[in-house]
């Protein structure tokens, strides 16, 4: 078996964000922390898992991203991938997903890869395009959400839930080559073994100018961003804890909500 | 000629899919600014009676596409049958809901026709003749509009954003033809339900629910405590608590757990994802707390405590405690 996996850096959730009204989309600089998507955190874990049960797959990673997006490479070699690929981009502001969708296509068209996975969604962009359009841009068959998947290699299909309304799952058999969006929930990640980490930090990733790649223009921009409106009141409660605590009680207890 | 909008709806076991209704008052939008005619797509195996049931009330066309052995969504299909449609129908939008089919499809079919592709949409809006779509990104701490730069956009919109809208009884044509296309490469097994709710989440009044903001599974104990406060309560949770195994799958609120709406919710470490806000947006009263004073779930909240919620339920344990005893 041969995989590719797509993993995307994303900005720390937790702490606040920046909004940069130049490019009309998220600040990108230093200040923010940079992670893997967790999503994809799953994507490489199911990975390594068909990797344990099927031991001659290779596992290769790649993202799109700047110079900082090497880490998430760094950390998806820790997980257990055998290659990484570092498509450099340079660009900031909005980077359309069928722009990277586009570039990784590219890059995976002459590497016959058996199964593809993306996550499902990206937690900046949340559009969860990226995965859907690479396998269309392959012509390959593509089962987004997954939650489980059974590879049976001889008869070159696998078996997937995917994950709809309620929890509900829909399953399907997929002739492989295949391309899935992954689920969270499908597994737990695994934390970087330090010592595939270390080895990691030796090896020379790979680096593929994206423009080298593709020219591809955006289909759609981002025209102005801000910070969310209010569907409610959103009173921010002041003083100490016990303070905040009682006015809390209190007007629980105005509303009859304490019984 | 004129210019068509075509809406992609989902059915299943010849019911309309619930967000039907949100597609066609999404779809009264786009006809103020855009003035094309919008047109129904349906495709499936016996479709002409929910194709019926499809116009009611909207006056808008249904182009029913009968499709021989297509007894639900099978992608393959789906993908296949609507492209070759389309690039006849030539429609300026395509329109579907991010429902797990419409997310399946929109990209796909975004690639096919060349066309801009914009998901999970809350609100359309145009100036100057240029419409522009907004939604959320960062996990709702930003919104962004965008706009597209192609003759053709693919758009999906967000659950739960377009409220149905009663438009007075009209109907328009239902025209059916049939299409053979058979999956070659994708095999449809059928659907398997999902956990539910669990029984004591839908009859609460009230929900304490708990986020990654918890940090570690016995600090729900603290949460239990606090819903214990209250009478008919639950302890509910987020889909990265039901993930790791910490309260079982019947607790999640969501998109995809269960929808919610008690006379009070209280969000502890919750960070206020679209998917989540959209299981519990219905609640009466909405409390918050959260240490980051910009945790998108405070502006869905009525109340707001920027604190560590484990250093506050027991103030909050307490306080409750106090006016029980006044009271
Ligand atoms: C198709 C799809 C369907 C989904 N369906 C659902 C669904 O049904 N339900 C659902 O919940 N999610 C769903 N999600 C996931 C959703 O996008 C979010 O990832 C999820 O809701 C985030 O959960 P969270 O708020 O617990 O975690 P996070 O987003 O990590 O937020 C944790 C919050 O806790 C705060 N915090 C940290 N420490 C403390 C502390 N000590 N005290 C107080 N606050 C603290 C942080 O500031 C942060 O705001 C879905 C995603 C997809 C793609
Ligand atoms: N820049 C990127 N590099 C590699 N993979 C990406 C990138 N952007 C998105 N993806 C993949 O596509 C998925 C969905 O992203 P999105 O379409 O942005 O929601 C992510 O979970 C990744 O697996």
């Amino acid at each position: 078996m041969r995989i590719l996996l797509c993993i995307k850096e994303v900005p720390e959730t937790d702490a606040p964000i920046m909004l940069d009204q130049a490019s009309r989309w998220i600040r990108d600089n230093n200040l923010h922390c940079y992670r893997m998507n967790r999503f994809d955190e799953c994507a490489v874990e199911e990975a390594v898992l068909i990797k344990e049960k099927f031991p001659d797959s290779i596992l290769d990673v790649v993202t799109v991203g700047p110079k900082r997006a090497e880490k998430i490479l760094l950390r998806a070699l820790g997980m257990g991938v055998d290659n990484a690929t570092h498509i450099l981009s340079e660009h900031t502001g909005y980077l359309s997903p069928f722009i990277t969708a586009s570039w990784i296509a590219k890059f995976a068209s002459d590497k016959d890869y058996d199964l593809i996975l993306t996550g499902v969604i990206s937690e900046d962009n949340m559009q969860g395009q990226t995965g859907p359009m690479i396998a269309e841009l392959l012509s390959m068959p593509c089962a987004t959400s997954v939650i489980f998947e059974r590879i049976s290699y001889e008869e070159r299909l696998i078996y997937v839930e995917r994950e709809i309304e309620s929890g509900a799952r829909h399953c399907m058999k997929i002739l492989l080559p295949a391309l899935l969006t992954v689920q969270s929930g499908i597994n737990k990640p695994r934390y970087p073994s330090l010592s595939k980490t270390l080895r990691a930090k030796k090896l020379r990733i790979p680096v593929i100018c994206s423009d080298a790649l593709l020219k591809v223009e955006t289909r759609e921009r981002p025209e102005l961003i801000r910070h969310p409106s209010k569907s409610r009141q959103s009173l921010i409660l002041e003083g100490t804890l016990s303070e905040k605590a009682l006015e809390l009680a209190a007007i629980l207890d105005k509303k009859s909500l304490i019984k | 000629m004129e210019a068509t909008v075509a809406l992609i709806a989902e059915h299943f076991n010849g019911a309309l899919s619930p967000t039907f209704f949100e597609l066609i008052t999404f779809a009264n939008k786009l006809k103020i600014v855009t003035q094309a005619k919008p047109t129904i797509v349906m495709l499936g195996e016996e479709i002409e009676e929910v194709a019926n049931k499809a116009t009611h009330f909207n006056g808008f066309d249904v182009i029913a596409i009968e499709v021989p052995g297509l007894a639900s969504y099978n992608p393959e299909t789906y993908k296949a049958v609507l492209k070759s449609f389309l690039e006849e129908l030539k429609p300026s939008f395509v329109c579907l809901v991010q429902t797990s089919t419409g997310a399946d499809l929109a990209p796909a079919l975004s690639v096919k026709l060349g066309a801009a592709c914009i998901s999970s949409v809350q609100e359309i809006s145009s100036e100057s003749g240029r419409i522009t779509f907004l939604r959320s990104v960062l996990g709702g701490k930003a919104q962004a509009v965008f706009s597209a730069m192609t003759d053709i956009t693919v758009v999906s919109i967000q659950p739960g954003c377009f409220e149905r809208a009663d438009t007075g009884a009209c109907s328009g044509n239902v025209n059916v033809s049939r299409r053979a296309y058979r999956s070659l490469r994708i095999q449809d097994l059928g659907v398997r339900p999902g956990p539910g709710c669990d029984l004591l989440l839908s009859e609460a009044k009230v929900i304490i629910s708990a986020g990654r903001g918890i940090r570690q599974k016995q600090n729900l104990a603290l949460l239990f405590e606090l819903a214990a406060m209250f009478s008919r309560s639950a302890v509910g949770c987020t889909r990265p608590l039901s993930d790791s195994g910490w309260l079982n799958s019947g607790s999640q609120v969501g998109l995809s757990g269960a929808i919610v709406s008690p006379d009070l919710y209280v969000a502890c470490g919750i960070s206020g994802a679209q998917q989540h806000i959209a299981g519990m947006q219905g609640s009466g009263f909405v409390v918050a707390i959260n240490t980051d004073h910009y945790a998108p779930i405070f502006n869905h909240s009525d109340v707001c405590v920027v604190c560590d919620v484990i250093e506050f339920a027991p103030e909050l344990i307490k306080a409750i405690a106090k006016y029980r005893q006044v009271t």
